[in-house]
């Protein structure tokens, strides 16, 4: 956290003028937020261009997310060829309770220190976990429950949801005593709510989304500052899973939110996050898909769903990002027991189990073992250790950060762009006959499909003036024009203009829409 | 009101600033620009009534932060006047407190929000919630039970920028800017998000952070039947005591919940069983003091009977006795427990040693032992004038006075002194 602040102080004064500290709320807990504004030198102040935010860790957890938003400042920062009509938001540290207990490898829950009534019975922090077999970690705990929803799989340091007739059955909680004596274990460590919960797009209370929408300041700051800005792109490093991932915390089919419609855009995305980083997959999966489980009141469903924002999560670290390898075979140092027939493990935990034994040798794994919970009850302990599965190990932070800033520059590189381009000017005495398209000189789209409607207007439309000087006059055609959003690389339709005007008049030609700087042409028939 | 009872008040006003124990600090009157302050008396009665008469012809804001000024002057001790906050553009966002204001007193007793519908006309709305406020206020004059009862915070112009100006303001829509199924994709423009305007903020801010407020009078138009308050995530058991708070309403009109709404906020979000006050029962003074009453008869209510003394032996005692809400409404809801505002009672004792707490069951009359370590044990909440039959081990001397005592935030306490014998 301090090396942030020094980081961000050193890329200030060598700024010079353009890389400025913004004020940020505190966190709950009472740590900075580090937020930095930043560009390149130009025409056009940071305040009026198309912004970009890289936001790091809003999870709470995710770490090597706030490392991959530093090497991005870092390459835009040296970049010569960085755009000049674009602004960068960067929080490379947004969660700061949460993510400082998961970097002292304290606690994975990524909620922050607002304290509440975790488990609504009038009480705040009766039930907090603890370290239970002394050594200085609270990792899981497996309850004896033969109603209970986990079963080990055939790895049996591994659960899957339990099928009928499998067995023995558990309650999967944090390590810790049942210090309130209710009979749940650690239930209530009055920690707080998850800022990546804490949005109004789909959010639910339950599992860590607050008691409202946007309840805390730091999250509110956050949309207040996507809605000040002309926000055109929002990148969010966080995760476990390896990919890049649109908006959709719920399956449309629970009444999530369906970015299918804007696919193509982050198809597109995904495309340079393979190339960058030699991963496989070249499309964007939904976020509730990588997850596995809903994640209901993201950030980036909220910046999607409402101003209409390119929001993705991307994940330096996980499965994703990993050359497919043969599943585990039984045997001595893989964990898996030849004569156990529990359910098999699948897909994303199959991917796991593979990694922490063909490339950790096993060790990142704290077998489960038994502890007394008191009046002989007993329990099981162990689970990931820090840095293994949430965050990558220190040896490997830096593979799973590699091409990070080449895909950000490309993300950037294929933001919309307008240029006018003239088709035909000519003048005959007074009469100056003038023909353009608009083009959309960048990759992706002028707009998304999908955007609220908060105001209650529509956006994306290309608004096109021709402006004229004092003397001329429009004979034929429109002075202002709403145009249809534009495709990547695509061109508008023709505008032909009539005027009249004294030689030497001098006619404007703008093109505006909100996720670019107005593109104008000048001309002197 | 009499001298006597004046001065008591404004002693206990001493002790416990009428302000204490809630989020906002009172407007602080003798900074107020304008007249000068002024105690209770004839002159600040006249300027109360004059301000009343006046607002009753202008309906603008200005007329009516007069009338809550001169009524918070002239009702030191039983009225404060707090700003929520601001207005989009710069009105005050007032609420006025009601009630016997002392700290204590307060938290004896639950309390009541009165409040426009946000959805019908603004000015008008806010006329019928001023008759409200001016009932109450004759009420703290002839020191009726009203406000003996029931804590009341009267909130006449949640959206005051309405009451100057003629048609809708702003590019966000109020009635669809709560966080309750908030859709960004309503037809009516909802707000980037949920509680983006200062206004929604603070009426939001009312409703969850005063931990008395037991339910809503929400003044308007007309009332609507239960269909509104079916939210996807409610509990059937607050639909029921909400159909039966709405029973007077013609079903069938095909209600549904709307997106964003405070009716539905006032419900399922904040807990708060929601009373239709129609502002044609705010013309008529003696329908509107009948209806207010029934409205506090209403509200949760905690009552310990006389205890049964049994001899175990040794000097132990089993007491025996009854925790009764005599109320229609049920001390919490479940939307309030599911935010951590749980309903549930709280017991204390003194003047003995509790060895054990055990409550009965009434299907089967056997007794449930309670963790007997924990000095304030908590109870579920009690329904629709539910009671509950609580017996207690405790020790003590013969002649010592046993003080046992009951509270819920939204039902106050109880308390019961009685000698062991």
């Amino acid at each position: 956290m301090a090396a942030i602040g020094e980081l961000f102080a050193d890329w200030r004064r060598t700024g010079q003028g353009w890389v400025r500290l913004l004020a940020w709320p505190r966190s709950r807990g009472g740590l900075e937020v580090p937020a930095l504004l930043f560009g390149a030198p130009g025409p056009v102040p940071l305040n009026e261009r198309p912004t970009v935010f890289l936001v790091g860790g809003l999870d709470g957890v995710s770490f090597a997310g706030g490392e991959a938003v530093l090497r991005a400042i870092h390459g835009l920062l040296l970049g010569r060829e960085t755009r000049k009509d674009l602004a960068f938001v960067a929080l490379p540290w947004a969660a700061p309770d949460g993510l400082q207990r998961a970097f002292d490898g304290t606690s994975w829950t990524g909620r922050n220190d607002f304290e509440c009534d975790v488990d609504l019975d009038g009480r705040i922090g009766e039930d907090p976990p603890d370290d239970l077999d002394g050594d200085g970690r609270a990792l899981e705990m497996l309850i004896s429950d033969p109603s209970g929803k986990w079963t080990p799989s055939a790895d049996p340091r591994f659960l899957v949801p339990a099928g009928e007739g499998d067995g023995p059955r558990y309650r999967r909680v944090p390590e810790g005593a049942d210090d309130d004596r209710d009979g749940d274990y650690n239930e209530d460590d009055a920690r707080g709510v998850c800022l990546d919960r804490n949005f109004p797009v789909g959010w639910r209370s339950l599992g860590g989304g607050g008691s409202l929408p946007l309840s805390e300041p730091v999250a509110r700051r956050l949309a207040d500052e996507v809605l000040a800005r002309r926000t055109v792109l929002v990148l969010v490093f966080q995760g476990e899973h390896g990919l890049l991932a649109r908006p959709g915390s719920v399956s449309p089919g629970e009444g999530g939110l369906d970015a299918a419609q804007d696919a193509e855009t982050f198809d597109r995305l995904a495309r340079a996050f393979a190339l960058h980083t030699a991963r496989k997959r070249v499309d964007a999966p939904a976020l509730h898909a990588v997850h596995g489980e809903p994640r209901p009141g993201s950030f980036i469903d909220w910046c999607y769903g409402v101003p209409g924002v390119i929001a993705v999560e991307v994940a330096a670290w996980g499965p994703g990002g990993w050359a497919s390898r043969p599943p585990p075979t039984a045997g001595a140092g893989t964990g898996v027991d030849p004569m156990r027939t529990g359910p098999p493990l699948v897909g994303v935990e199959s991917a796991w189990s593979t990694w922490l034994d063909e490339v950790r040798g096993g060790v990142g794994f704290v077998p489960w073992h038994q502890v007394e919970l008191g009046s002989g009850v007993r329990a099981l302990v162990g689970g990931w250790a820090p840095r293994t599965r949430h965050n990558p190990p220190d040896d490997e932070l830096g593979r799973a950060l590699t091409g990070m800033p080449g895909f950000v520059g490309e993300c950037i590189a294929a933001l919309p762009r307008l240029e006018i381009v003239l088709v035909e000017v000519e003048r005959e005495d007074s009469l100056v006959r003038l023909v353009v398209h608009v083009s959309n000189t960048g990759a992706l789209r002028t707009s998304l499909v999908v955007t609220g409607r908060w105001a209650g207007t529509a956006s994306g439309q290309v608004h096109v003036t021709l402006e004229l000087p004092d003397g001329a006059r429009l004979v034929a055609g429109e002075s202002a024009q709403a145009l249809a959003p534009l495709p990547g690389g695509g061109l508008g339709p023709r505008m032909e203009w009539l005027v009249a005007a004294p030689a030497g008049s001098v006619l404007r030609v703008t093109a505006r829409t909100p996720w670019c700087v107005p593109a104008v042409r000048e001309l002197r028939p | 009101m009499g001298l006597g009872l004046c001065s008591l008040l404004v002693g206990l006003g001493a002790l416990a600033p009428p302000g204490d124990g809630l989020p906002w600090r009172p407007v602080d009157l003798a900074l107020l620009a304008g007249e000068e302050a002024a105690g209770p008396g004839v002159q600040s009665a006249e300027r109360l009534a004059a301000a009343l008469q006046h607002y009753s012809q202008s309906g603008g804001f200005d007329a009516l932060q007069a009338c809550l000024i001169a009524a918070a002057r002239h009702h030191p001790e039983r009225v404060v006047l707090h700003s929520l906050g601001r207005s989009g553009e710069g009105r005050e966002l007032y609420v006025v407190e009601l009630g016997e204001l002392g700290e204590h007193s307060r938290s004896e007793r639950p309390a009541l929000v009165v409040v426009p519908d946000l959805e019908g006309d603004a000015r008008s709305a806010a006329q019928a919630t001023m008759a409200v406020f001016a009932e109450l206020l004759r009420e703290a004059d002839r020191e009726g039970p009203l406000l003996e009862r029931v804590t009341w915070y009267v909130m006449p112009a949640p959206l005051p920028d309405r009451l100057d100006s003629k048609g809708p303001s702003g590019s966000v829509d109020p009635t669809h800017n709560f966080p309750v199924n908030w859709d960004p994709w309503c037809s009516q423009p909802p707000g980037p998000y949920p509680l983006f305007l200062p206004e929604t903020r603070a009426l939001a801010d009312l409703l969850t952070r005063v931990p008395r407020l037991a339910g809503a009078v929400l003044v308007g138009e007309r009332a609507v039947d239960v269909g509104r308050y079916a939210v996807a995530d409610v509990s059937s058991p607050d639909l029921e005591v909400q159909g039966w708070l709405s029973a007077e309403v013609p079903l069938g009109a095909g209600s549904s919940p709307r997106s964003g709404g405070f009716r539905e906020f006032c419900f399922a979000h904040a807990g708060l069983f929601v009373l239709d006050l129609p502002e044609s029962l705010c013309r008529d003074p003696a329908l509107l003091v009948g209806h207010l009453g029934d409205c506090a008869r209403s509200l949760p209510s905690l009552s310990l009977s006389p205890p049964r003394f049994e001899s175990l032996g040794g000097g132990l005692w089993q007491v025996e006795f009854d925790l009764t809400n005599l109320g229609l409404l049920p001390t919490g809801s479940e939307a309030a427990r599911r935010r951590g505002a749980a309903g549930r009672v709280s017991l204390g004792w003194e003047g003995a040693r509790v060895r054990a707490l055990c409550v009965g069951d009434p299907r089967t009359g056997s007794f449930e032992v309670l963790s007997p370590g924990e000095r304030t044990p908590l109870l579920a909440a009690l329904g629709s004038q539910e009671a509950r039959r609580l017996r207690l081990v405790v020790q003590g001397e013969s002649g010592a006075r046993l003080v046992i005592t009951a509270r819920s935030p939204r039902a106050g306490g109880a308390r019961l002194e009685v000698p062991i014998p």
